[in-house]
């Protein structure tokens, strides 16, 4: 059954991907991530979505400066694609170095909106250098779902 | 103000007690002292409580959150060194032990957290901010270990994470400086609370302090309006009562209050001085009165009064008797200056009278040089003192003298008369048997022809001064009766030789009545010259004769009864004159008939008879002898002679007898 799972899953993933069209990931390859991660999230459920997400050697989920990163309503993180240090912390007041509180305003896109973007500073997983990013965050059950580009 | 009347009386206010006025201004400093007590008291005691409350509870509660804040600010920084650290690839062996330390301090902060929430001396504000702050703190420390979590493994993320940590650090170092400040706050509060307290409180004392002066002050200027000046006033009269001034008039009775009843006792003592005064002058005045020498002396044997007939007998040279002398001196200078009783031994007799003094029994006299008889009288008094009279006794004395030579006189005198009584005694008694056996006798009056005659007589002495003879001489019936002045020797003697003239008169045949009464006067009065008499006699003599009774001589009236029971009276005022008084009395003599039928007859009496009295002195008169005589003269003479004698003694009863009684009854046969 897991197999089998995994299987379609791979070649869903096989479909969607142009691999190695640039360097940095763009914002439709971040909410095609997004999506992916829903598909997941339906099929597999929570806790083989978030497993998936936080191992980095899962490329479907892993591309370049891209990886989603799944929050609860209470501004728990749940799973991270680059730094799964984070799994398990409360960042509701998470600012950047511009004083947004990213993880907060996030969450009231996707419990407001079921979906958005949001600008904010990150530090890039490729260089660990803050740098700016957007990101897209969608609804997920009980939980939220973003990817984000670095500009 | 009642100024005008000059008394003690100044307003109502003075009628309170003096008692009242001291409580009431004791009590208006006792209420600006407990005023001041209690403010300094409140006062005290809030400085207290606010100085307690700086101490031991906002001082130590702030120095709590201080203490929190610094801990929780070095914990901050050591995690910022933390983060910083691991950014820079410090390695895990330096990182382990600062990490532990981080750990550590964040369980002591939870830990210190827990103990303020723990106070009790928190408000409700601060509880409620604690409340918020430990959620805070909660949140904060587990952003903190994540932090640190993240930086083990993660150092940019860990740096990401620092801002979040910054917010939540200051946010509770904000709430503990926040709650430390309020405290803080709350302490200069009642610091400058408490200052300005002070300060009033200075101020408080420093005004009710100068208004209990002025209450004092005030206070004692009334009460010592009221209460001084009246006792000043009060002490004038006193000093001018003392220094013997009694004509003090006070305003007294107007005040009500401890001075008014000072100045009525006053007022009383004033009276009783006057009082005594008057007592002591009365005294005085009484005691100089009494004619004795008197004299006082106290228990200390001192002269205390004394009146001038003492002084003059015990005033000697200059020392005058004066009060508060000594007996024993004022006696010792009528020693030295005059001799008493002339016994001659001075020393002996003060003694004596010294001893006499002091032990008083009787009186007892002292016989003075000049002459005077003293009789002293001591006596002690109820308080030990000894009083005495001086009576002089020197005129007693003389008549003492006297008396006792007429009494010697008198007794040598008695001896005499006692002889000479004795003597006359039997004189008497020799002239009475005499008197007696000359009376005429039974056989004598039944031999008288034509008439029956009944006698009575009765003498009130020995011997008596009435008369009465019945004699026959040829053929001539003499019937006399008569009354010689007074009784005894004398008058029986003029009565013996008054019978032997008439009979003598008789016998010689003098039949004239005129001479026969003349020459019987005549010898009569010759005899009573030579015995030096002045005794004289009523006589009246009846001659009978053939039925005639011829009267003559001055005597009582002579009763005539006729048979029939009818009483004539004949008077012989006229027939006569008292017989041995004068000379010659024939001009004088008269003469009176009587003619009587057989059953008339006559009677004679004396005024012993008339003149008798019985117990209530009335006199049994000749109107009774008439009617005793008309009831029984049907009798015979003797039983009407015995009916008018037992009659008249009936009247007399228990009376005495003063005079003789002789009564003769003649009737006709």
């Amino acid at each position: 059954m897991r197999a089998i799972l995994l299987l379609l899953f791979v070649s869903l993933s096989a479909l969607g991907f142009p691999a190695g069209a640039a360097e940095f990931g763009t914002r439709d390859e971040a909410v095609a991530m997004v999506k992916r991660v829903q598909v997941m999230f339906k099929a597999a459920g929570a806790e083989a979505t978030f497993k998936a997400v936080s191992d980095k050697s899962v490329a479907e989920f892993h591309d370049r400066d891209l990886y989603p990163f799944i929050y609860d309503f209470a501004g728990v993180n749940v799973a991270h694609g680059a730094r799964p240090a984070l799994i398990g912390k409360s960042l509701i007041s998470l600012k950047d170095q511009e004083g947004k509180f990213l993880v907060r305003d996030m969450l009231e896109i996707a419990k407001t909106q079921g979906k958005g973007w949001y600008d904010y500073k990150w530090p890039n997983p490729l260089n660990n250098k803050i740098e700016d990013k957007s990101s897209y965050v969608e609804k997920m059950g009980d939980y939220w779902v973003g990817v984000g580009v670095y500009r | 103000m009642n100024s005008t009347r000059g008394g003690l009386r100044l307003s109502s206010f003075d009628d309170l007690p003096i008692q009242f006025k001291a409580s009431l201004a004791s009590a208006l400093l006792l209420v600006c002292l407990l005023a001041l007590g209690a403010h300094a008291y409140l006062t005290s005691t809030r400085s207290a409580a606010g100085l307690r409350v700086l101490s031991s509870e906002l001082a130590p509660k702030q120095q709590a959150f201080s203490d929190v804040g610094g801990a929780v600010i070095a914990t901050h920084m050591k995690i910022f060194r933390y983060v910083s650290w691991a950014s820079n690839g410090v390695s895990e062996k330096v990182l382990k032990p600062l990490e532990d330390e981080i750990h550590a301090e964040l369980d002591a902060s939870s830990a210190r957290i827990t103990a303020l929430t723990r106070r009790t001396d928190l408000s409700g504000e601060e509880r409620s901010a604690l409340q918020d702050l430990v959620a805070k703190w909660e949140s904060c420390k587990a952003q903190a270990r994540d932090t640190i979590d993240v930086g083990r493994t993660d150092a940019p993320m860990a740096t990401m994470m620092i801002g979040q940590t910054d917010d939540s650090f200051e946010a509770v170092d904000a709430d503990l400086r926040k709650m430390s400040q309020a405290l803080i706050a709350k302490a200069n509060a009642l610091q400058t609370q408490l200052s300005s307290d002070a300060e009033r409180n200075q101020q408080v004392v420093v005004w009710v302090t100068l208004l209990g002066l002025l209450i004092s002050v005030v206070v004692a200027i009334v009460i010592g309006r009221s209460i001084v000046r009246p006792i000043r006033a009060i002490t004038d009269v006193m000093q001018r009562l003392s220094a013997g001034e009694i004509k003090v008039e006070m305003d007294h009775g107007v005040r009500s209050d401890e001075i008014g009843k000072m100045a009525d006792a006053i007022d009383v003592f004033r009276k009783n001085i006057i009082d005594k005064q008057r007592v002591e002058q009365t005294l005085a005045e009484a005691i100089e009165a009494i004619t004795e020498g008197f004299s006082l002396y106290d228990a200390e044997d001192r002269l205390v009064v004394c009146n001038s007939h003492y002084r003059e007998m015990f005033s000697y040279g200059p020392d005058t008797v004066t009060p508060g002398m000594s007996f024993e001196r004022i006696v010792s200078s009528a020693v030295g200056r005059v001799v008493i009783d002339g016994s001659g031994d001075d020393r002996a007799w003060l003694a004596q009278r010294l001893e006499r003094h002091r032990n008083p029994a009787g009186p007892h006299v002292q016989h003075r040089s000049d002459g005077r008889w003293i009789r002293v009288s001591e006596r002690l008094t109820a308080v030990g003192g000894v009083v005495a009279t001086y009576t002089d006794i020197t005129e007693l004395k003389s008549r003492e003298a006297e008396l006792d030579a007429a009494h010697a006189q008198v007794t040598a005198l008695n001896e005499t008369l006692r002889s000479d009584n004795q003597r006359m005694e039997g004189e008497l008694d020799v002239t009475r048997r005499l008197q007696m056996m000359l009376l005429p006798t039974l056989e004598e009056l039944q031999q008288v022809d034509g008439l029956e005659i009944a006698c009575h007589m009765q003498a009130a002495l020995e011997v008596g001064g009435d008369y009465y003879d019945v004699l026959q001489h040829q053929g001539r019936i003499k019937i006399g009766i008569g009354d010689v002045t007074g009784h005894g020797l004398e008058s029986g003697v003029v009565m013996l030789m008054t019978q032997a003239i008439v009979r003598a008169l008789l016998t010689s045949g003098e039949s004239d009545h005129v001479r026969f009464l003349s020459v019987l006067n005549a010898a009569l009065f010759g005899n009573v010259q030579r015995m030096g008499s002045d005794k004289n006699l009523t006589l009246c003599l009846l001659d009978y004769a053939a039925g005639e009774v011829r009267v003559s001589g001055q005597h009582e009236q002579v009763i005539v009864l006729r048979r029939d029971g009818a009483v004539e009276m004949v008077d012989t005022i006229d027939l006569g004159f008292p017989i041995g008084l004068e000379s010659e009395i024939a001009a004088f003599v008269g003469q009176a008939k009587v003619q009587l039928q057989p059953g008339d007859g006559v009677v004679l009496y004396t005024d012993g008879v008339t003149e008798a009295e019985d117990m209530a002195r009335e006199q049994y008169g000749l109107q009774r002898l008439a009617a005793v005589l008309k009831a029984h003269w049907a009798g015979s003479a003797e039983a009407i002679k015995q009916a008018v004698i037992a009659d008249l003694k009936r009247f007399i009863g228990e009376q005495t007898v003063y005079d003789d009684i002789t009564l003769v009854v003649a009737k006709q046969t």
